[in-house]
């Protein structure tokens, strides 16, 4: 799979609609790895290394951010419904983000934004099932809902009392979900808690097979649930909050990049959580990919994300019916 | 008879009105216009007849509306519509109420300048999809309710329900300029005012045209950008902008994408490709020349280097759109396109237009201001546009 992703990502790097040829795209990352000179133009060095190389890195956090994620809370949840929406952070992200744009400020602030109030949201949910004994699942499931479906007001808000003319267009395009306005100073902003929750996540995958047996199970297996819970609950948000605060909300990838691994690769998640990251980094490559070549139009993300992802997952799911949730 | 060639049905208003073709068709529409205006009375000129029942006029939904008297009191919910009301009636006082972005354009723009009354008009009149806040506005009493009338039934309906009049407009071509201008003169009851605009704005259209045909058949490559900091959106080619890039002798490079409203999406790779000689940064974004010359990844573009990248200019109205100043936006397209020196004809030109419209006359500190002279300092061939 790794494999595969670096393959992608090659692709990636050499297609879009400012003609580069294969060559001077490698000799353009060399001279900035390795100073090696090349024959590359300067356009073409900032096509490479300015335009395409953050959207594709980008592309490739996010979307191995979404999925690890939300491989990592269909195992704590033990519901494979269950995505990083589910828990509030997506849509307190979003608010902070919109309120950023709503309020005309840079870049910096929209990114701050969409992470201070990703995090809001988990303290908010933190509150909610505080002093419940063991926070069973339902409350944080139910605190999840209820803190997003309040975000998402103050997101509608935000959209409410925008000016149509001049925020508002720039909002609503932020929400659909887009890697089109990377730079290298978001590549590093989504990097750290993108990677940093990932890697936590990682570490705990043997943990995560015991938590998915259930609670009782864990337990008796001498784990204690709760506080493991959420530390996975930490670090998801952290990823989430990290992906929506550089792109907006992205759906689909987070639902559907677990259960296609776990198609593959079956429900152990020491292998399940790298290969969710893989997979659904080179989802996102190829999906964004396509959606700045195809036309000189951009294509909104989201769109194409669920119009192939759907038709694709249907398929799998025909396919491997038995395999998809019994098993795990 | 007159009133029937004057009144062009809704379908003939179509987009990109202003390409070459159509240029030369509208310019005989409206030059028979001109000329038939002899032979009619009061408002023959406009999609409306004056009859002894009262004043008629037909939305451009096609709905014809009968006032008795000239309508005193009028709100509006089309953000373009109260500026174009206040230059038809050189004055806010039959306008009782308009959208809040309407009148946060009147604050932050000339308009509040020139006519300080305007800003204690009311402003709470609808939300930002434009659904009227009904009994506020039946509150106003208003003669006639000024609505978007290709956006649904469900904005205008609860309106009609409750007893107003509400004509329904629809916006995006010169024509609708035309159209909205004979349709307000025409229910004030100030038909010499809608000739006066409009037979201003065919003049310079004519005068622009020629002088664009005059150009070589390929002009330098201007992209207009509608947004640039967040996302990248630019006119393609079923835009208000790319006709008025087709008419001063320009070229667009993004006339081979369309998009619902003209404005499309473009990935910043598609820019580089395109590399335009001048690059026009809208007011529907923050941004500014120097964010671009600034940013690395436009470095190597033509008209970054040849510091071709300039600020549309904001009047009474801003000028990328339709609206009463377009002549304006044209001729400033022009001097920047074709650069001769001909600035100072273009300042005189807003102090000639802003007489006439709104019966004022700026002075050069404005002058500096609506032309954004500050933002625009560091681009080429800007100083020409200096006061004197």
């Amino acid at each position: 799979m790794a494999v595969v992703l670096v393959g992608v990502t090659l692709v990636a790097l050499s297609v879009g609609r400012f003609p580069v040829p294969f060559l001077h795209v490698v000799q353009v990352v060399a001279s900035h790895l390795f100073g090696i000179e090349g024959s590359a133009s300067a356009v073409e060095g900032n096509v490479v290394w300015l335009v395409r190389l953050p959207r594709v890195v980008l592309a490739l956090l996010v979307g191995g951010g979404l999925g690890i994620a939300g491989a990592a809370l269909q195992a704590t949840f033990r519901n494979p419904l269950v995505s990083p929406e589910i828990i509030g952070v997506s849509s307190g992200a979003s608010f902070g983000g919109a309120l950023a744009l709503l309020l005309g400020l840079g870049s910096l602030f929209l990114v701050a934004g969409a992470f201070v109030f990703g995090l809001a949201a988990l303290a908010i949910l933190f509150v909610l099932t505080l002093d419940r004994a063991g926070a069973p699942m339902l409350m944080v499931v139910l605190g999840g809902v209820v803190t997003g479906s309040f975000f998402s007001a103050l997101v509608a808000l935000t959209t409410y009392v925008a000016d149509p003319y001049t925020t508002l267009p720039a909002i609503v395009f932020w929400l659909l979900g887009s890697v089109a306005s990377a730079t290298f100073a978001k590549v590093l902003v989504a990097a750290v808690p993108i990677l940093g929750g990932a890697v936590v996540l990682v570490l705990l995958r043997w943990r995560i097979n015991v938590l998915s047996l259930g609670d009782e199970d864990a337990t008796a297996l001498g784990l204690r649930p709760s506080p493991l819970r959420w530390v996975v609950l930490v670090s998801t948000s952290l990823i989430v909050a990290g992906a929506v605060a550089v792109s907006g909300v992205i759906g689909w990838v987070g639902l559907v990049i677990p259960h296609l691994a776990r198609m593959w690769v079956g429900p152990d998640h020491r292998v399940l959580l790298p290969v969710s990251f893989l997979m659904g980094a080179t989802y996102l490559i190829v999906i964004d990919t396509l959606a700045r070549t195809v036309t000189a139009g951009e294509i909104p993300l989201g769109v194409l994300t669920a119009l192939i992802g759907a038709p694709a997952f249907f398929v799998l799911l025909r396919r491997n019916r038995d395999k998809i949730w019994d098993s795990a | 008879m007159c009133a029937e060639i004057l009144n062009p049905p809704p379908a003939t208003v179509h987009p990109g009105l202003l390409r070459r073709r159509s240029v030369l068709k509208g310019a005989a529409v409206l030059g028979g216009a001109a000329l038939l205006t002899a032979c009619g009375g009061s408002g023959s000129s406009s999609p409306a007849t004056t009859n002894p029942r009262g004043i008629t006029v037909k939305d451009q939904r096609g709905k014809t509306v009968v006032f008795d008297k000239p309508v005193t009191r009028v709100v509006t919910l089309p953000m373009p519509a109260a500026s174009m009301l206040i230059a038809v009636d050189q004055s806010p006082e039959h306008l009782v109420g308009m959208h809040d972005a309407s009148w946060t354009a009147v604050r932050d723009g000339i308009l509040g300048t020139i006519f300080p009354a305007a800003l204690k008009v009311t402003h709470d009149v609808g939300d930002q999809e434009f659904v009227p806040n009904v009994e506020s506005i039946v509150a106003l009493e208003p003669d006639v309710v000024i609505q978007w009338g290709d956006r649904g039934s469900g904005i205008i309906a609860p309106m009609e329900n409750a007893g107003l009049t509400v004509l329904g407009l629809s916006y995006g071509t010169q024509d609708d300029v035309a159209t909205w201008t004979r349709l307000f003169a025409t229910m004030l009851d100030k038909p010499q005012r809608a000739e006066a605009i409009i037979s201003n704005i065919d003049d310079q259209l004519g005068e622009m045209t020629s002088l664009g045909d005059s150009r070589p058949s390929t002009g330098p490559s201007i992209l207009y950008f509608f947004q640039i900091t967040e996302s990248i959106n630019v006119a393609g080619s079923n835009s208000y902008n790319d006709s008025y890039i087709n008419l001063v002798g320009g070229t667009n490079p993004a006339a081979d994408v369309e998009g619902p409203s003209g404005i499309v999406g473009v990935d910043a790779e598609q820019v580089l490709a395109w590399d335009p000689d001048i690059i026009l940064i809208g007011n529907f974004d923050v941004a500014m020349p120097a964010d671009v010359y600034d940013d690395p990844v436009w470095q190597n573009l033509t008209a970054v280097k040849a510091r071709r990248v300039y600020k549309v200019p904001l009047g009474g109205y801003r000028w990328d759109p339709p609206g009463q100043e377009s002549p304006l936006m044209w001729r400033w397209l022009s001097d920047i396109a074709f650069p001769a020196g001909k600035g100072a004809a273009l300042r005189s030109q807003v102090v000639t237009d802003y007489q006439l419209l709104y019966d004022y006359q700026p002075s050069d500190a404005q002058l500096d201001m609506i032309l954004r002279i500050d933002a625009n300092r560091e681009s080429a061939n800007y100083r020409q546009f200096d006061a004197t």
